[in-house]
């Protein structure tokens, strides 16, 4: 529908001039604040440029909702409904934003009747922008890709996060997950920081399997639709059809490998981002 | 004598810019995978190639050299270091990353005299940045100087290491008890490019706090090491002690306080030394 090829274009443009603001504010120090844990981090940058991205589509698009990640925070609904709705990470990656580590992502996902209409992904250091329109393909930079196609689970890199999560349960369930998958073996297993930036190298084909277990929706939305114009799957880390809500997500090559992948990995009970919360909350 | 190290550390900087872009042009073409010590544990033609391109290079301009590469212990030559004037070579660090075109792929080139490091060079080819250390004159990022990380509070600090190709189930073991140790301090978070040379260039720039690992060779490691030190940080072998560099183990951070935390939480192991006599097949 050319009206959202709009909102893409506009949605591509922003990106560009908030990844300036991010670029600039990239150097400097940072005040940080803690969010869940010790390693869940914001800073005031996080949500100067939500509050930029979602008042300038706001005033283009005033019929249009938002999820954004520091809106949530702040105390905003999270709920995916029918409208037209922006699913927004100002900056992915924020831990690499504070430390100056060259991975750090603008997240913009668009969905009209819960469906994924199109996905951009900025890696502002490194200027790339990754792009999909659903069953119009995936590019990086303008150029067409492809996801690697591997059915071999034993020659597969696979890219994971171990998130900010602190707690016993959490953390051994996520260091055995990747010891299992160690063993199968897999080729090797990586850590950009920046879910967004993980998953859309399997976009890229420079890596076979993202998975998380613990990450949110405005995380990982506008990959999961950039994977799969690339010719990738997404599903559930189980295995069952992929749920945006769920805070859990497995990308990967091809179908084969990810129910590969899905046998090994285990998940820890996360709470659902759109389960009704008393008062504010994460 | 210090005006021929600078002249062979030239040298090095533009053997490396042409092994990257030998590299580069590689990645466009089928990359036909053979593997060493394990199934992970791959190599490739232009692994041989750089590493050839390099040594013949190097024996023509400086013939009384001695060298160390990758590929040339893989084939059989000794691994042992000397009081001579020794190139350490690692003609892809990431060959891994390399074979799935994940963009961390780095030539590691170090020289040391008298068992010293005098410089390193190490080009993250995808990237183009050159890393480049000469001892007592700093350590620079395409011409930029860097220095590591002021943050000395280790709960707030990145940490890099990688996992490695050993799948030994012991080995692993320690791996991750080592990894969660740390996470639990708790950490800001762990990273892993794929590379160990990377990994050091990340610690002189300032984006990690520390990089440690087990498992690795004297020539992923020997360029970084001296980038790590000329860019303020320091160096340590996982029991705390001074790094050895044919022990196969490492520890580079940008302060003792961060390292020394580290060296706490690391749960130790000994890898056959890189120096260690070849087993009899």
């Amino acid at each position: 529908m050319s009206e959202w090829t709009e909102c893409l274009n506009f949605g591509v443009s922003l990106c560009k001039q908030t990844g300036d603001v991010i670029l600039s504010a990239f150097q400097q120090q940072k005040e940080v604040t803690l969010k869940s844990s010790p390693a869940d981090l914001v800073t005031e940058t996080d949500q100067r440029v939500e509050k930029l991205l979602i008042s300038a589509i706001s005033s283009r698009f005033p019929q249009h909702r938002f999820i954004g990640e520091e809106s949530v925070a702040a105390g905003e609904r999270l709920q995916l409904t029918d409208s037209p709705t922006w699913i927004i990470d100002p900056i992915d990656g924020t831990v690499n934003f504070v430390h100056r580590f060259p991975f750090v992502a603008i997240s913009i996902a668009f969905t009209v009747n819960k469906q994924l209409e199109f996905g951009i992904v900025y890696s502002c250091v490194d200027d790339k922008l990754f792009t999909a329109q659903r069953g119009r393909g995936a590019f990086l930079n303008g150029a067409p890709l492809h996801a690697s196609g591997q059915e071999d689970v034993s020659r597969c890199v696979v890219v994971t996060e171990i998130g900010a999560e602190r707690d016993d349960l959490a953390l051994s369930t996520l260091t055995s997950n990747i010891c299992r998958l160690l063993q199968l073996p897999v080729h090797g297993v990586r850590a950009l920081g920046t879910a967004a930036v993980d998953m859309v190298q399997v976009a890229v084909g420079g890596a076979d399997v993202y998975y998380h277990v613990g990450m949110h929706c405005w995380d990982i939305a506008a990959a999961t639709i950039i994977v799969q114009e690339a010719g990738g799957v997404v599903m559930d880390t189980d295995g069952s059809v992929f749920d945006m809500m769920s805070r859990r997500v497995l990308a990967a090559s091809s179908a084969i490998v990810a129910r590969r992948i899905a046998e090994v990995i285990r998940a820890f009970p996360c709470r659902r981002d759109d389960e009704e919360t008393a008062g504010s909350g994460v | 004598m210090a005006d021929d190290w600078q002249n062979a550390m030239d040298h090095a900087v533009a053997l490396a810019r042409r092994a990257g872009e030998v590299v580069r042009e590689a990645l466009q073409h089928d990359r036909k995978v053979m593997t060493k010590s394990c199934s992970v544990d791959l190599v490739t033609q232009t692994d041989q190639k750089v590493e050839t391109l390099i040594i013949q290079s190097v024996k023509e301009k400086f013939p009384t050299h001695r060298f160390i590469g990758e590929e040339s212990v893989a084939a059989g030559e000794a691994c042992v270091l000397t009081d001579s004037p020794t190139w350490i070579i690692d003609p892809i660090d990431g060959t891994t990353n390399f074979v799935h075109a994940f963009p961390f792929v780095a030539v590691s080139i170090g020289f040391s005299v008298n068992k010293q490091m005098q410089f390193g060079v190490v080009y993250s080819c995808l990237e183009d940045k050159m890393y480049t250390a000469r001892r007592g004159n700093g350590a620079f990022c395409n011409g930029e100087p860097l220095q590591v990380s002021q943050q000395q509070d280790v709960k707030q600090s990145m940490i890099a290491t990688e996992f490695g190709s050993s799948r030994d189930p012991e080995v692993v073991e320690k791996i991750f008890s080592s990894l969660k140790n740390i996470l639990c301090i708790p950490v800001h978070g762990v990273r892993g490019a794929g590379t160990a040379a990377v990994n050091m260039c990340l610690v002189a720039s300032g984006c990690v706090e520390a990089y440690y690992e087990m498992g690795i060779h004297v020539w992923d490691v020997a360029a970084g090491s001296l980038i790590v030190s000329e860019a303020g940080g320091v160096l340590m072998d996982v029991d705390g002690g001074e790094l050895d560099l044919m022990s196969r183990r490492i520890v580079a951070a940008n302060s003792r306080a961060v390292a020394e935390r580290l060296v706490a939480e690391i749960d130790a192991f000994s890898p056959p030394r890189d120096d260690a006599p070849p087993l009899k097949p």
